[in-house]
């Protein structure tokens, strides 16, 4: 895919001006097969990182380094669902870790969390959280700046006292604006 | 990168100059690229080299590369701030237009009107040209703020190689003719054109763009297509005037026939198709460690490596009965072609090309066939010269047009097919020892689509 998008996007230069603008935007959920967008939370406390069975995250490839990126946004919705017989409660955020960081858990290598929240859903009930980021040079800055990287790698981490329960993700998706002339600034 | 392939870019500007805009005359662009009866029409039948010039008049005027204006007096096109940094271009508050700029560039004897231009993506939420790229995990979508897909085909002219042309050479930048008596002329001439490029995605990659799915096992790739090429050329022709020939009903015919041959020496060549491109795996993904795939080659000459050499024959015959004239042209009616040059070939394998030397020929029949006619029609005020050609070379083509004079003031106007729908309106003055001729262009906006109207001037001197 990235060599795809890279291709394209010198494709479009010819299409381009000096304030055109290319809005470019990552269905993350996409890459996800359908089976595995639901996490099983067993009871008890603890943090479980979502998705990436060893830490590892989400690996999302972008084309190039985007030095061009002025803003953007990232979009994570989720279903918590209480399967327990106890109330299920805990708190989430989002890690966010450059591509060569294959623990997006452990605050090294880069890794970061941003996006914290708290949740509580009651015995057979089900809550939706949103992680809706904006980022920017004065808003989530690191964020911004682990983008505009290159390939980086993506996960929820949630932390939990249940007696089990359901994490569902519904929507995933990172949009980002830059310009391109920018790059030969 | 070697010495040599650094000269093709050279070769190409030469070619792109020499090709996209003195193909035609503006008096002919006035009429939608009608070829009127004439000794300037004997490049494309020789037998016109025996008939007066008086009755359909020439296009001897050079044409003005206002194309130069355009690029230079439009903030959108004009390149000269880089002069002072590349980022005067590039900063956000510069209008330079990449798109206007190529447009424009691409057609250096014509100010366009209506250069092809970014600001057609402006999204009025945000006052940007925008391109909007859906990216998931089965493909790419690449649209405007309105979510319409961008067209991502460009090209310049259309590629075509020695293999089809034979020895066919593009029209010429100019020829130098001399009467060497008892109906015979010789004529010095340089060609650069024949250009073409076109750059475009290949069926696989059109399809994902359009469905946004990817299939398994597929290669999505880019095709370049190419060729130009350039060289001197020596002409020696025979036309003379036969005994008239009495027709009934029509009175008495003129007849006109001639023939003529040219040998080229090829200077410059370039003939090239490639794509780059990726493949997906069986589960229709990109690995991404997965290497770009070149394929295609591309085959130049250039004046340290290799040359051209070519010789062909072309016939005509004019007939003139009844106030009109009528007449056909076979050019290369025998050809042939050699060039001599570099390959580079890449296989699939790597992104490295296989460099050998190789050659490109081609011998046989393959003519290019011509057939004009006009007239004039007397008028109280004023007279009107209306005609109609005829032709095929790599494709048919085909205008109808005339030219109203009173006075010094010539008006034209002409509907055409070639290459697409063609429409020509033209004015021109004959002054004292000099000519002024303007026509309308149009050209089809690249990327965009839309009609590009033009302006294209010429000045002839005559003393």
């Amino acid at each position: 895919m990235s060599r795809l998008a890279l291709i394209a996007l010198i494709f479009l230069l010819a299409g381009c001006s000096a304030a055109t603008r290319y809005n470019i935007n990552f269905n993350i959920l996409s890459f996800i097969p359908q089976s595995q967008r639901t996490l099983s939370i067993p009871s008890g406390s603890g943090s479980v990182l979502f998705p990436g069975a060893n830490q590892e995250g989400l690996l999302v490839p972008l084309p190039v380094r985007l030095d061009i990126l002025e803003r953007g946004q990232i979009l994570v919705v989720a279903t918590l669902t209480n399967t327990g017989s106890s109330t299920f409660s805990g708190n989430y955020e989002l890690r966010l870790a450059p591509e060569s960081d294959t623990n997006v858990n452990d605050n090294n290598g880069g890794d970061f969390g941003l996006g914290a929240s708290s949740f509580s859903v009651p015995v057979g009930e089900s809550r939706v959280i949103t992680i809706n980021l904006t980022l920017s040079d004065t808003e989530n800055k690191n964020a911004l700046d682990m983008i505009k990287g290159g390939t980086f790698r993506v996960a929820i981490r949630v932390g939990v006292s249940s007696s089990g329960g359901t994490l569902t993700l519904d929507q995933g998706r990172i949009a980002v604006v830059g310009r391109p002339f920018a790059i030969v600034n | 990168m070697n010495r040599p392939l650094l000269s093709l870019p050279l070769v190409l500007v030469m070619a792109l100059w020499g090709g996209l805009g003195l193909s035609q005359g503006v008096r002919s662009m006035g009429m939608a690229g009608l070829v009127l009866p004439g000794p300037s029409a004997a490049y494309l039948n020789p037998a016109y080299a025996a008939y007066p010039s008086g009755p359909y008049g020439s296009d001897a005027g050079f044409q003005l590369p206002i194309g130069w204006l355009g690029l230079l007096l439009r903030p959108e096109s004009n390149p000269l701030p880089a002069l002072g940094g590349l980022s005067n271009l590039t900063n956000e508050n510069s209008p330079f237009d990449l798109l206007t700029f190529y447009d424009q560039f691409s057609h250096p004897y014509e100010f366009l009107i209506n250069p092809a231009s970014s600001r057609a993506f402006i999204n009025p939420a945000t006052g940007f040209p925008e391109i909007r790229i859906n990216i998931d995990a089965t493909g790419i979508q690449i649209t405007d703020y309105q979510g319409n897909p961008i067209n991502l085909e460009l090209g310049l002219g259309t590629p075509v190689g020695v293999g089809s042309s034979k020895a066919l050479t593009p029209g010429p930048l100019f020829r130098i003719p001399f009467s060497l008596g008892d109906n015979l002329h010789l004529d010095f001439g340089l060609f650069a054109g024949g250009f073409g490029l076109g750059l475009s995605p290949n069926d696989n990659l059109r399809q994902a763009l359009r469905s946004g799915q990817l299939q398994p096992n597929t290669e999505y790739a880019l095709n370049l297509n190419g060729s130009a090429q350039a060289g001197i050329s020596v002409g020696f022709g025979y036309a003379t005037r036969l005994p008239d020939l009495p027709i009934p009903d029509l009175g008495t015919a003129r007849l006109y026939a001639g023939t003529r041959g040219e040998a080229f020496y090829g200077l410059a060549y370039l003939e090239g198709n490639g794509s780059v491109g990726v493949q997906t795996d069986a589960q229709g993904q990109f690995d991404p460690n997965q290497p770009p795939v070149y394929r295609g080659s591309v085959f130049y000459t250039i004046p340290s490596n290799g040359f051209g050499f070519g010789v062909r024959a072309d016939i005509g015959v004019v007939m003139e009965a009844n106030g009109a004239t009528l007449g056909l042209g076979i050019r290369n009616a025998l050809g042939f072609a050699r060039w001599s040059g570099t390959e580079l070939r890449w296989d699939g394998t790597s992104s490295n090309p296989i460099s050998a030397q190789s050659e490109r020929s081609s011998f046989g029949f393959v003519p290019a066939f011509f057939l004009n006619a006009a007239t004039q029609l007397p008028l109280e005020v004023g007279a009107l010269i209306i005609g109609g050609d005829l032709g095929y070379e790599s494709s048919w083509f085909g205008r109808i047009g005339g030219e109203y004079s009173l006075g010094p003031a010539r008006v034209r106007a002409g509907l055409g097919f070639d290459n697409g729908f063609r429409l020509g309106l033209g004015a021109g003055f004959v002054g004292p020892g000099f000519t002024i001729d303007t026509a309308l262009t149009t050209h089809r906006a690249p990327i965009l689509g839309n009609t590009v109207f033009g302006i294209a001037l010429s000045l002839g001197l005559g003393f």
